[in-house]
């Protein structure tokens, strides 16, 4: 199956202690049978996961996000998720990966980026 | 329509005559059709729904309302210039299900009233399928929230 | 993305076959299937069952009628679990206001642009 798999990515500076927690919570996520592709971003107080479910899956998807926001509970208590399956999400969490290596988003600019799309996620209509 | 006594000999006879002559329906090729037809018309529905969800901001769970939206528009432009029936006949069910049956029956309804008046021709007339799909539709989800919100609130679910 | 082209083709078209069987089998009108579909929808929705089907065939849950029934009743359970039971009545039409607000606005301008075939 397509993969984009990329490597965690965070906005605030180069951090070697919360570089490690994103690759951990991105293992993590990628060790379940049913998900196939994970980005994980970490802004200022928000982390953002974001996979794929695999098609066979789908039917079962919000009692996955339901088992992975406990799972996410249970072993980091202290950050703050925001767990998605969307493929929008998806996509809009590399675009703003890409950006930020490409050094065309600032700091700041990154933190809002990723704000929006937290917002967006929630988005209902 | 309780019969006490069973049917004449003469009405006997006549409802085999109607059976004979009763318009038989293929029900095995309509079904293919439908299957078809309705399967192609919801993939073209993906496609839309993929393109507004790479190319503007809308998620998996907000693509669906442009998506349905334009949906009806090319229904719109099918019935316009009557095609739409035409695919109605040999579809049956596979174009009367989507959404863009749907907006076939309201537009067609409204096209064909023109001639009445704006008020009372197409205002009036535009929503005798849609009615019905409403009526049901909003009494049906009002019963099923009601139900489940009580059944919540008393500790049931 | 493949795989849900697939499954909307076929959980689409399973609808319509649905649909095909109350037209043929049960003799029953447009209307009458219709109406039966979207109360199918909004119940399904209550059982909680219509949203994983959503998931799982995109399109192919979303564009038949059935959806209709789907949307109000989630939109009234939504607005129901924030505003207790008044939200039933003032969430209804949160979600589907897309697809009626699009067949009235279309087909008023369909009657002012095209002529009727007789």
């Amino acid at each position: 199956m397509q993969q984009v798999n990329p490597e965690p990515a965070q906005v605030e500076g180069n951090n070697k202690k919360d570089k490690k927690l994103a690759l951990k919570v991105k293992r993590d996520i990628q060790s379940l049978p049913q998900i196939y592709d994970v980005a994980v971003v970490r802004g200022k107080k928000d982390t953002l996961v974001v996979y794929k479910v695999k098609h066979m899956h789908r039917m079962r998807m919000k009692q996955i996000e339901k088992d992975i926001n406990k799972m996410l509970e249970k072993n980091y208590p202290k950050e703050n998720f925001t767990v998605s399956s969307d493929f929008k999400i998806f996509i809009e969490a590399i675009e703003l990966k890409d950006k930020m290596e490409n050094q065309s988003y600032s700091e700041k600019e990154a933190e809002e980026k990723l704000q929006k799309v937290i917002e967006l996620k929630k988005a209902m209509t | 329509m309780g019969r006490k006594t069973s049917p004449s000999p003469v009405e006997k006879g006549y409802q085999e005559l109607q059976k004979k002559h009763e318009l038989k329906r293929p029900v095995f090729k309509n079904c293919i059709r439908a299957f078809l037809v309705g399967g192609f018309i919801c993939t073209i529905g993906q496609a839309i729904t993929y393109f507004y969800i790479y190319y503007f901001d809308f998620t998996e769970q907000t693509a669906g309302n442009p998506t349905v939206a334009t949906m009806i528009f090319l229904s719109m432009l099918l019935t316009g210039f009557g095609v739409y029936d035409h695919i109605g006949q040999f579809a049956g069910a596979g174009s009367a299900v989507p959404v863009t049956g749907f907006g076939n029956s309201v537009i067609s309804a409204a096209i064909e009233h023109r001639t009445e008046g704006m008020v009372l021709g197409v205002g009036g007339n535009m929503f005798k399928l849609a009615g019905t799909v409403l009526l049901f539709g909003v009494f049906s989800a009002f019963i099923v929230a009601l139900v489940r919100t009580l059944l919540t609130m008393w500790g049931v679910l | 993305m493949f795989p849900m082209f697939f499954w909307a083709f076929v959980v689409g078209g399973l609808i319509c076959v649905i649909g095909q069987l109350m037209f043929d089998v049960a003799k029953l009108t447009p209307g009458h299937t219709m109406s039966i579909l979207v109360v199918s929808g909004a119940v399904l929705d209550g059982f909680g069952l219509y949203e994983p089907l959503v998931d799982f065939a995109g399109a192919g849950a979303t564009v038949p009628i059935t959806s209709f029934g789907n949307s109000l009743a989630h939109g009234a359970l939504m607005e129901a679990e924030k505003h207790g039971l008044v939200g039933v009545l003032t969430g209804m039409f949160e979600v589907t206001s897309s697809g009626i607000s699009a067949a009235i606005v279309f087909g008023f301008i369909a009657a002012l642009v095209f002529k009727p075939k007789g």
